[in-house]
């Protein structure tokens, strides 16, 4: 089909490129794309390719709009806080391009659901904060027989690769395996907030050129990116041949969530209701319990639990451990506070807990006042 | 960085100039540069 006047005048960018011109344009307009992930780098990505004309944006994200993102997270506005990530962004890129439809799939990508997300699109970008979803996204690429474009993003770096069945390594053959808590996320280690930009506009490069199917992609290439440095380097890599998933012998048949199944030393994690139980027992007279927030002082200032005391997890090593009282860490989501507990247990500290789901949970369903940074 | 078993963790991976080296007992010559990578999970 012809592109329409308002297409022609809208991509004449586009089509003044011979290298994209209007068959180009009108496999843009064809092809489905799908952005795991609506945050810094989702937010880049997805507005690029909308305005660049792709005919089907995926969008998979469950979180909503928190103050936080709007740092770097350029899909929203400040009255978007509180609304769904998905529901806000299709509105957003609908005012964009009314001639793309936007579909939305509000809730996280799973080890359970991923293969069947992907497998209705051409071309995927992970652009999630969680390395255990990295790796599903990977696996059900490959299972599916799906390219993606993937990026990563850490303080000043950025790293970005482009998996293609059948012509190059996926994910896992560059990092076979980690474990959650190796690898610490944005809202644990901060990020400068324009990086995720230039990242999620090169993942938008990366799918506009699979599609209209010109220069040479991110295949076998590893793109690292210093902003302090401002400098781009390239390491080149090669399939394994013992790749879990992509190898001639896989033992991954279905997506697998590495950093879910990684073994944690044990530990007792206690819903918001049950540690507000525990609290007010305390305050009754009861046993003591010891509420220890492990994030950074900048967080903690923004606004903490009543009594909490502050050692962020880089010094929980070096903290003084009493046995005399429940020792409970708290953190933004639950990560940082589950790494503190398994080095409580490992320092013997029997009795130490974790607030699960961290105080956006107790925010949540405890103390909406409750402001989390 | 190293396993108990003398590997390199998974999600870290060594690079001598542009290319990646899995041995390590891979030389690095005067000139060359040996660079670290480890995964990034921010998004």
């Amino acid at each position: 089909m012809t592109l329409s006047a308002a297409e022609l005048a809208r991509y004449s960018r586009h089509l003044a490129l011979p290298e994209v011109a209007a068959s180009g344009q009108e496999r843009l307009r064809a092809a489905r794309v799908l952005v795991i992930g609506a945050g810094g780098l989702g937010a880049p990505a997805a507005l690029y390719l909308a305005a660049s004309g792709v005919g089907t944006l995926g969008l998979a994200d469950g979180d909503r709009v928190e103050l936080s993102n709007l740092q770097r997270q350029v899909l929203f506005d400040s009255d978007d806080v509180g609304t769904s990530k998905v529901v806000a962004a299709r509105r957003r890129l609908a005012a964009l391009n009314p001639e793309i439809a936007v579909l939305v799939h509000e809730g996280d990508v799973t080890a359970d659901n991923a293969v069947a997300v992907v497998r209705d699109y051409d071309v995927v970008i992970d652009g999630t904060d969680r390395i255990g979803t990295r790796y599903v996204v990977n696996d059900a690429c490959v299972i599916a027989g799906r390219p993606l474009v993937s990026a990563a993003i850490h303080r000043f770096e950025g790293q970005a690769m482009t998996y293609v069945p059948g012509r190059g390594p996926c994910y896992r053959c560059l990092f076979p395996e980690t474990a959650a808590g190796i690898v610490p996320n944005c809202a644990e280690a901060g990020v400068l907030g324009v990086l995720p930009g230039v990242m999620g506009a090169i993942q938008a490069t990366e799918a506009i050129k699979l599609i209209v199917g010109r220069g040479e992609p991110l295949i076998g290439r590893l793109l690292t990116y210093d902003a302090l440095e401002m400098r781009f380097q390239e390491f080149a890599f090669d399939r394994r041949k013992d790749c879990a998933v992509c190898g001639p012998n896989p033992s991954i048949l279905a997506p697998v969530d590495t950093a879910a199944s990684a073994p944690l030393a044990r530990h007792r994690r206690l819903a918001p209701a049950e540690l507000a139980a525990l609290l007010s027992a305390a305050a009754a007279g009861g046993a003591p319990v010891r509420i220890i927030d492990v994030r950074e002082p900048y967080e903690f200032a923004a606004g903490h639990l009543h009594g909490a005391q502050s050692v962020p997890l880089g010094q929980v090593e070096r903290m003084r451990w009493d046995d005399g009282a429940t020792t409970v860490f708290v953190c933004r989501s639950g990560g940082r506070s589950s790494r503190a507990c398994q080095i409580a247990v490992n320092h013997g500290l029997t009795g130490a807990a974790d607030l699960e789901g961290g105080l956006l949970a107790w925010a949540a369903s405890i103390d909406p006042a409750l402001c989390v940074a | 960085m190293i396993d108990e078993q003398d590997g390199i963790r998974p999600h870290i991976r060594l690079f001598i100039d542009t290319h990646e080296v899995r041995d390590l007992n891979a030389q690095v010559g005067a000139n060359q540069v040996l660079h670290l990578i480890c995964a990034l999970s921010g998004g």
